[in-house]
């Protein structure tokens, strides 16, 4: 199977809101990310895959099967984090985790729940302590625990770090990108934290207003942005900026406080030069840096494209 | 696919039955029978009225059984309604729908888990009520325990039902819960006594069969609201058509609230 999720011309209504205006796109296997401002139906598309919801037209395929009519089918060999994560909380995160693995009729119940906290790292003190007393943090832990509970071949994560501090997030993409690489098993991430997001996906979706404005693989797409702007932090600034301005891939350049912002066409040849320019005119280099990521980049300039 | 998971079942069971409940769902109705026993105020002294021990007991079990599933109607309407919105405003239901479980184990273990455990409820009340009685004539008891809990089961589907559906349109936990406690208690209180109405209310043709299946034959001396008016229960339909009106409103209304649940509902919020 090439692709793994297949959306055709989703339409989606909610009373007189137009939800899903002919949403189409096709995501292979890997790690996608699935983007978007809010409101851009993101939450509207995962619920219509899960087959929470139904679309008013068009179609939508994960794995092959149809959302709607063979849901059953497509949750057997998934897992899910919803953004808003809820559980028996009256139940110890073993205890539940035991129930998701009996539902998903796992052969060995016990060794999986112990080996799958294990992986996604929940403190083993709170293993048996009811879940309404787990940080939120924890019950996101959980949440992708139950996700991974029968070896899926795609999770799909709805804002799965929304509720997690940035260490928190940091630990939890690790995560993500071990089991992609260990596990082969593929995702659909919805994120708006796009940054820590670019680290793990391959493939991005970006959806605006109901319809797909970019898909492809992230590498190919990071060709299309227009230019890149890095902020420059060295000493002196004045000979470096007149310098800069005089180079074909550089867009712009300007001077804000004690930092050198300059716009560039081509990253790598920039950042080859920079340095041998630098040591030619004697001057420090004490940082520099990218000051959106490529995927903040390529979100602005969809949206902007798609505005004009 | 399955019509029971016995694991989702369980914990749905201990989800909505949390201890506190269980135990205030019990005490009231059995409360409720204990204190409106008739050998305790000496109203009922069923030696004066010559009666036979079988229609002693029948009368008692119609009593008991009227005021426990009364209760237990009421409580069984409002954690319906609890169990439905409640999991919906949390999430759990958008967690459970995710989870490779049909809509019809979700739907079929809420439901088993508050029908079984209110007309236990009701059982548990009777028992205890016609032991304390009738401790001197235990082999009467066996068959209108049974016929009772049986008996129970069809009007708490159909409040079940009622309950489920008001929360899953209104998907409100405070708002769809009030609205089953009055719906479900103005529908056993709004008609009056002596109405042929009666014969035709969910809650109350289960009383109607009890006093045909157990034999019971209404006399003046109970009239004051402990049992039925002979007049109303000599012109009450056949126990056949009773049967079937009640199939007809305990299947019909889970029919719609499980095709809504299964068939039509969507988690968008």
């Amino acid at each position: 199977m090439k692709y793994i999720i297949e959306v055709q011309d989703l339409v989606k209504t909610f009373n007189s809101t137009l939800a899903l205006n002919g949403l189409s796109f096709k995501a292979p296997k890997g790690v996608i990310g699935f983007i978007g401002p809010n409101g851009a139906g993101k939450t509207t598309t995962i619920k219509i895959l899960l087959g929470l919801i139904r679309a008013d037209s068009g179609s939508a395929n994960i794995l092959g099967f149809d959302c709607w009519r063979e849901s059953f089918e497509i949750k057997r060999r998934i897992g899910v984090l919803h953004e808003k994560v809820a559980f028996y909380d009256f139940m110890s995160g073993f205890e539940y985790l035991l129930l998701v693995a009996k539902i998903k009729n796992v052969s060995s119940p016990r060794e999986e729940v112990v080996e799958t906290l294990k992986l996604v790292e929940l403190d083993e003190k709170a293993w048996y302590r009811q879940i309404k007393g787990y940080s939120a943090g924890m019950k996101q832990r959980l949440g992708l625990a139950q996700a991974l509970i029968g070896s899926p071949e795609l999770i799909i994560l709805d804002e799965p770090t929304s509720n997690l501090d940035p260490l928190g997030r940091m630990k939890f993409l690790k995560i993500i990108e071990a089991l992609h690489r260990e596990r082969e098993i593929n995702f659909l991430i919805s994120s708006h934290i796009l940054p820590e997001l670019q680290k793990v996906c391959n493939y991005v979706i970006l959806i605006d207003k109901g319809r797909a404005i970019k898909t492809g693989f992230l590498d190919d797409l990071i060709k299309e942005i227009s230019y890149f702007p890095f902020r420059i932090k060295a000493y002196p600034l004045e000979p470096l900026a007149s310098e800069l301005q005089k180079f074909d891939y550089v867009k712009d350049v300007s001077i804000q406080g004690d930092y050198l912002i300059v716009k560039v066409l081509d990253k790598s040849i920039f950042l080859r030069n920079l340095i041998l320019l630098a040591a030619r005119l004697n001057v420090t280099l004490e940082d520099v840096k990218l000051i959106e990521s490529e995927l903040e980049l390529l979100f602005k300039e969809g949206l902007k494209n798609e505005s004009l | 696919m399955s019509l029971f998971n016995v694991e989702v079942m369980k914990a749905e069971f201990k989800n909505i039955w949390s201890s506190w409940l269980l135990e205030i769902s019990i005490f009231i109705p059995l409360f409720s029978c204990l204190i409106y026993n008739p050998h305790l105020f000496g109203i009922f002294p069923y030696e004066d009225v010559g009666m036979a021990i079988q229609e002693m007991v029948a009368a008692r079990t119609i009593s008991v059984f009227h005021y426990a599933l009364t209760f237990m109607i009421v409580i069984c309407s409002a954690v319906s309604a609890i169990s439905f919105a409640r999991d919906y405003e949390k999430g759990l239901l958008q967690t459970l729908f995710s989870l490779p479980l049909s809509r019809t184990e979700i739907f079929l273990s809420k439901m088993l888990s508050i029908v079984l455990v209110s007309s236990i409820i009701v059982s548990i009340s009777l028992t205890i009520t016609l032991m304390l009685d009738f401790y001197f004539a235990i082999s009467y008891l066996l068959k209108p325990i049974l016929i009772g809990f049986l008996m129970a089961f069809a009007p708490l589907i159909f409040y079940f039902s009622l309950s489920a559906f008001i929360a899953l349109i209104i998907r409100k936990t405070v708002a769809s819960t009030v609205i089953s406690i009055v719906l479900s208690y103005v529908l056993q209180a709004s008609p009056p006594a002596l109405s042929d109405i009666n014969y035709y209310m969910p809650d109350k043709i289960p009383i109607f069969v009890l006093c045909k299946l157990l034999g019971y034959r209404s006399t003046p001396s109970f009239h004051s609201g402990y049992g039925l008016p002979s007049t109303l229960l000599a012109n009450a339909p056949s126990i056949e058509l009773l049967l079937i009106l009640l199939v007809i409103y305990s299947i019909g209304m889970m029919a719609v609230t499980y095709t809504y649940f299964t068939k039509k509902m969507e988690l968008a919020g």
